[in-house]
C-alpha cells in the first residue's frame, strides 16, 4: 500500500514538474501575444514585431502569431518579410481566409512576375492539393486512411464481403493514398526548399561579391535553394535562372 | 643514319595552263596542294607524290622538275568532282612516283605553280628514308612507313581568335581533331575546362580534309563561344576529345590461308574481326587576359554589354485610354555575348504603373516586354530608353538611344487608377461596392500553439500510437479469420477440437485407475484414441482401426516407435475388452502414460 501511494507521488512530481515550465512559456507568450496586438493598435510596428519575434525565438509557433507579423512588417513596407511570414502562416493554417486575403492581397501589391501561374495542369493540380493541406494534415490522413483500411480488411474477413466490393475499395485506397502522398513528398521538398528574398538584391554568376550580377532578385521572391557554400548560396528563379545570392538577402520558409 | 639534304634552294617550275574545253560554269576558288602517301620508307621503296589543283580540272599534266635524292616519274592524272550541301567543287590531281636515291632526311622542295596568271606555291615536305638495315629495327611490312607515332595520326588543335579579351566579351574558340590512316568512330564533342568563363553550347561540326606538312588529314571542326566573367590571367583547356579507333583484330590474319578464295578484299572486310579501342586525345592550352573596360568614358547605364549590338525598342499601342496597358518591346542584337545583357526597363513613377518585364533569349538575341499602364490623361509620351556597351572593335563605349515615343492617353469611362485588389477567396456581393484595399486585421487570439518546426511526421508518439492501432488491427484480423475458419472449416475445427475432447478422455480414464475400474479405464482409453484420431484425420469414428492410425503416422512421420507404442497400446485394450486377462493398476497406469505419450507427440507434431 504504501509503495502505491509512494508510486503516486513519484509520478505526480514527474508529470507536474514536466509541465511547469511549459505552463510558465504558454502564460509568457500568452503575455507578448496581447502586448503585441496593443502596439499594432498603436501603430507601433516596431515594438509589435519585437514581441511577436519574441514568441518565435522562445521557440513558439502558432498560424496567429506568423500572420499578425506578417500584417506588422507590410505596415513598416517590408513585404519580403511579410511574405515570408504569411508563407509560414498557410503552412500551419493552409485555409484560413484572412491569411490568404492579406498574402494575395500583398502579393498583387508586389512586382508583377514574382508569383508566375503554374502552366502544367498537373502541377497545377498538385499545387492546389498541396495548398488545401497542412503537412500535419496530410500526415494524419494518409495514418487513418491506412487505419481504415485495416478495419475494412477485418470487416470484409468477418461479414464477408463480395469480390466487387473488395476490389472498388482496395482501388479507392489506393488513389488515395497515393494522391496525399504525393501531395506530402511535394509539399515537404517545397517546404525544404523555399527560400523567399527579404532584401532585394543581385544574384550573381559566382559566389563572390565582385562576380558579373546575372541578374535581379526582388523582395518577397519564392526561390529554391540548390546548394550551399559558406555564405552563399546557389538559388534557382521560377524562370530556371540559376545564380549565387548572400545568404543575408533570403530567407528559409 | 639520317643525312640532310645539302640542296635547300627552291624549284621554279612554270606550268602554262590553257583551257582546253568551254569556261567553267561554276567560278571557285583556286588552290594548289602538295601531298605524300608516307613520311617515312625504306631505301629501294617508293612514295607517291600528288599534287592536287583545286578548282580547276580538264588541266595539261604538270612536269615535274629535278628532285635533289629523287628519281621521279609521272603516274598519271586524275579529276575529282562533288556537290556537298549544293556547293560543287571540282579538282584535278597528278600523281608522281619518287624513288630514293639515298638514305637520310630528303626534302621535296615548294614549288611553283602559275595558273591563269596567278602563282601558287605549294609546301615543301620531309621525307626521311631508312638503310636496310634499319628497317629490321621498324615493324614495317611494306616499303614504308607512314607513321610511328599515334600523335602523327592523330591530334587535336584548339585555338582561339583572340587571347585579350574585355570583361563578358565573346570569343570563339575553335577546335579541330586531325586524323589520317586510321578509322575513327565514335568522336564526342571536346570536353574542357574554362574556369572563369561561361561556355555555350557548340555549333554544328564540319568534316572535311587538309593537308597538313604534305600530309592529308580527315578534320572534324567545330566551334563554341565563350565569354569570361572575371578580370585577369585566365586558362582554358586543355581540351580532351574521346573516339574509338577501329583497328583489324591480327588475330584473325591466320584464318584466311593464301590462295583461298577469302584472300579477296571483299571477303577479309567480311571475316576479319574489328577492334574497337578507345582514346582520349589531349589538346593544347589557351592562355587569356581579361580586362576591364577602360573608366574613361563610361556612361551612367553601361551595365558590362561588351561587344558590338544593334537594339531596337517598339511601342504599341499608342492610342490608349487612362489604366490601359501599353506594350514595351526591346531587342537587342549581337554576334557574341547576349546573354550577360542587361537590358534597360522602366521604373515605377507618378506616370506610369509599371509591370515586371519579362526577358528570354533566342539565339543571339536578347528581347525584353515590359507592361506600362498610363495613371492619368496629362501623359504625353512614354520616355525615351538607352542602351549603353563597349565596343570592342573601335574601343569606345557607345550609346544607342531610342525615344521618347509620343502617345495619346485619353479619359477612361471607368474610376481613376486603384491599387490591385484581390479578387479571389472571398466572395463580394455582386453590386457596386468597392472592395478592400488594406490588409485585414490581425488576430486577437493566438490560436492553437505548438513547439516551433514540430510536426507530426516528426514525432516518434505519432508513429508509436499508429503502430499500436495497426499492430491491434493486424491482431483482431487474425482472430476474426481464425473464428470464422473454426466456423466454415468443419476439418479444421475437428482438428482443433482433438486435444479438448482427449484431456476430457484422459481425466475420466484417470478417475477409473484411481477407483480401480480398471476394465472401464481402458474402455474410456480406446475411446478417447479413437475421438482423437477421428477428430485429427476428420474421419468417422467407426472408420479409425489401428491400421489407419499407423498408415498416417508412417506416411507422415515414419517414426516406427510412436508406431509401436500406438499397437500396443491398441493390443492392450482389445485384451482387455474382448479377453478374459488379468489387470493390475500398474499396467494400466503405464497404458494411461502411453496413450498421453502418443497424443503429446501427435499435437507436438502439430500433424
Amino acid at each position: 500500500m504504501l509503495q502505491k501511494k509512494g508510486l503516486i507521488i513519484v509520478l505526480s512530481l514527474i508529470v507536474f514538474n514536466g509541465f511547469a515550465p511549459l505552463k510558465v512559456q504558454a502564460e509568457d507568450v500568452n503575455v507578448l501575444f496581447k502586448e503585441a496586438g496593443a502596439f499594432y493598435s498603436q501603430s507601433e510596428y516596431s515594438s509589435t514585431i519585437d514581441r511577436y519575434e519574441k514568441i518565435i525565438r522562445s521557440g513558439e509557433e502558432s498560424a496567429a502569431v506568423y500572420f499578425n507579423l506578417a500584417n506588422a512588417y507590410y505596415k513598416i513596407n517590408m513585404p519580403g518579410k511579410a511574405v515570408l511570414n504569411y508563407e509560414r502562416a498557410l503552412q500551419l493554417s493552409p485555409r484560413d481566409g484572412d491569411i490568404n486575403y492579406n498574402y494575395k492581397y500583398v502579393k498583387n501589391r508586389l512586382a508583377t512576375g514574382l508569383f508566375p501561374e503554374e502552366s502544367n495542369v498537373l502541377k497545377k493540380v498538385i499545387k492546389a492539393h498541396g495548398d488545401f493541406y497542412s503537412i500535419d494534415e496530410m500526415v494524419l490522413i494518409i495514418a487513418l486512411l491506412s487505419g481504415l483500411m485495416g478495419v475494412f480488411i477485418v470487416c470484409s474477413v468477418y461479414f464477408d464481403f463480395g469480390k466487387r466490393i473488395k476490389i472498388t475499395a482496395y482501388m479507392l485506397y489506393s488513389l488515395l493514398f497515393c494522391i496525399f502522398l504525393i501531395g506530402l513528398i511535394v509539399k515537404l521538398d517545397m517546404v525544404k526548399n523555399t527560400y523567399v528574398v527579404v532584401s532585394s538584391g543581385e544574384s550573381k554568376f559566382e559566389p563572390r561579391e565582385k562576380a558579373t550580377t546575372y541578374f535581379e532578385i526582388k523582395e518577397g521572391e519564392l526561390l529554391s535553394v540548390i546548394k550551399k557554400q559558406n555564405e552563399w548560396l546557389k538559388i534557382k528563379r521560377f524562370d530556371g535562372k540559376i545564380g549565387w545570392v548572400n545568404s543575408e538577402s533570403i530567407e528559409k520558409l | 643514319m639520317i643525312g640532310k639534304m645539302r640542296n635547300k634552294s627552291v624549284f621554279l617550275f612554270v606550268i602554262a595552263v590553257l583551257f582546253s574545253l568551254s569556261v567553267n560554269a561554276f567560278a571557285q576558288d583556286v588552290s594548289v596542294e602538295a601531298e605524300i602517301n608516307a613520311r617515312k620508307i625504306v631505301l629501294g621503296g617508293g612514295i607517291q607524290l600528288t599534287i592536287t589543283v583545286h578548282g580547276k580540272k580538264n588541266l595539261d599534266a604538270l612536269t615535274l622538275p629535278n628532285i635533289d635524292g629523287f628519281e621521279s616519274s609521272y603516274l598519271g592524272p586524275s579529276t575529282k568532282m562533288s556537290i556537298v550541301n549544293g556547293q560543287y567543287s571540282s579538282s584535278t590531281s597528278f600523281h608522281y612516283s619518287l624513288i630514293p636515291l639515298r638514305a637520310g632526311i630528303l626534302r621535296v622542295p615548294s614549288m611553283t605553280v602559275e595558273i591563269d596568271g596567278t602563282t601558287f606555291t605549294t609546301n615543301a615536305i620531309d621525307v626521311e628514308v631508312l638503310e636496310q638495315a634499319d628497317q629490321a629495327n621498324e615493324s614495317n611490312n611494306g616499303s614504308s612507313q607512314p607513321f610511328t607515332k599515334l600523335s602523327e595520326k592523330i591530334f587535336l588543335q584548339m585555338t582561339a581568335e583572340k587571347t585579350e579579351l574585355y570583361l563578358n566579351e565573346a570569343v570563339n574558340i575553335n577546335f579541330k581533331l586531325y586524323f589520317t590512316n586510321i578509322a575513327l568512330v565514335g568522336a564526342q564533342p571536346p570536353d574542357f575546362e574554362a574556369i572563369g568563363f561561361i561556355v555555350e553550347d557548340y555549333g554544328e561540326d564540319k568534316q572535311y580534309q587538309q593537308v597538313v606538312n604534305g600530309v592529308r588529314y580527315n578534320v572534324i571542326e567545330v566551334n563554341a563561344n565563350i565569354y569570361p566573367t572575371r578580370t585577369g590571367e585566365l586558362i582554358v583547356g586543355p581540351a580532351k576529345m574521346a573516339a574509338t579507333i577501329v583497328t583489324e583484330d591480327p588475330g584473325q590474319s591466320s584464318f584466311h590461308s593464301r590462295g583461298s578464295i577469302f584472300v579477296d578484299d571483299f571477303f577479309n572486310s567480311f571475316f576479319k574481326r574489328q577492334v574497337r579501342q578507345p582514346i582520349e586525345i589531349t589538346s593544347n592550352k589557351i592562355d587569356f587576359n581579361v580586362k576591364m573596360p577602360p573608366e574613361e568614358g563610361r556612361p551612367e547605364g553601361f551595365s558590362n554589354a561588351t561587344g558590338r549590338f544593334a537594339f531596337d525598342v517598339s511601342v504599341s499601342p499608342v492610342d490608349v485610354k487612362t489604366g490601359d496597358p501599353i506594350t514595351v518591346k526591346m531587342k537587342v542584337d549581337s554576334n557574341g555575348n547576349v546573354k550577360t545583357v542587361q537590358l534597360p526597363s522602366y521604373k515605377e513613377n507618378d506616370q506610369f504603373k509599371v509591370y515586371e518585364p519579362i526577358i528570354k533569349e533566342v539565339g543571339k538575341s536578347k528581347y525584353l516586354e515590359q507592361v506600362i499602364i498610363p495613371k492619368n490623361n496629362d501623359v504625353a509620351q512614354v520616355p525615351k530608353v538607352e542602351f549603353s556597351y563597349f565596343d570592342v572593335d573601335e574601343k569606345q563605349y557607345k550609346t544607342i538611344t531610342k525615344g521618347p515615343f509620343t502617345i495619346n492617353v485619353q479619359d477612361s469611362e471607368e474610376p481613376d487608377y486603384v491599387a490591385p485588389t484581390v479578387k479571389e477567396s472571398i466572395s463580394l456581393p455582386s453590386n457596386e461596392e468597392k472592395i478592400g484595399q488594406d490588409i485585414v486585421f490581425i488576430k486577437s487570439a493566438i490560436g492553437p500553439i505548438r513547439p516551433k518546426g514540430s510536426a507530426l511526421y516528426k514525432n516518434g508518439l505519432f508513429y508509436l500510437l499508429a503502430m499500436i492501432l495497426y499492430a491491434g488491427l493486424f491482431g483482431l484480423f487474425i482472430i476474426v479469420r481464425e473464428k470464422k475458419r473454426f466456423k466454415t472449416d468443419t476439418r479444421y475445427a475437428r482438428k482443433l477440437q482433438a486435444p479438448k475432447y482427449a484431456q476430457r478422455g484422459l481425466n475420466k480414464a484417470k478417475q477409473l485407475i484411481e477407483q480401480n475400474k480398471l476394465k472401464d479405464a481402458y474402455d474410456v482409453l480406446f475411446r478417447t484414441m479413437q475421438d482423437y484420431f477421428a477428430h485429427k484425420l476428420h474421419l468417422p469414428f467407426g472408420s479409425i482401426t489401428v491400421e489407419r492410425i499407423e498408415g498416417f503416422v508412417m506416411e507422415k512421420t515414419k517414426n516406427k516407435v510412436i508406431v509401436e507404442k500406438l499397437s500396443v497400446v491398441f493390443d492392450r485394450c482389445d485384451q482387455v475388452r474382448y479377453a478374459s486377462v488379468s489387470l493390475d493398476r500398474a499396467n494400466t497406469t503405464q497404458s494411461y502414460n502411453t496413450v498421453i505419450e502418443i497424443i503429446d507427440y501427435f499435437e507436438r507434431e502439430n500433424f
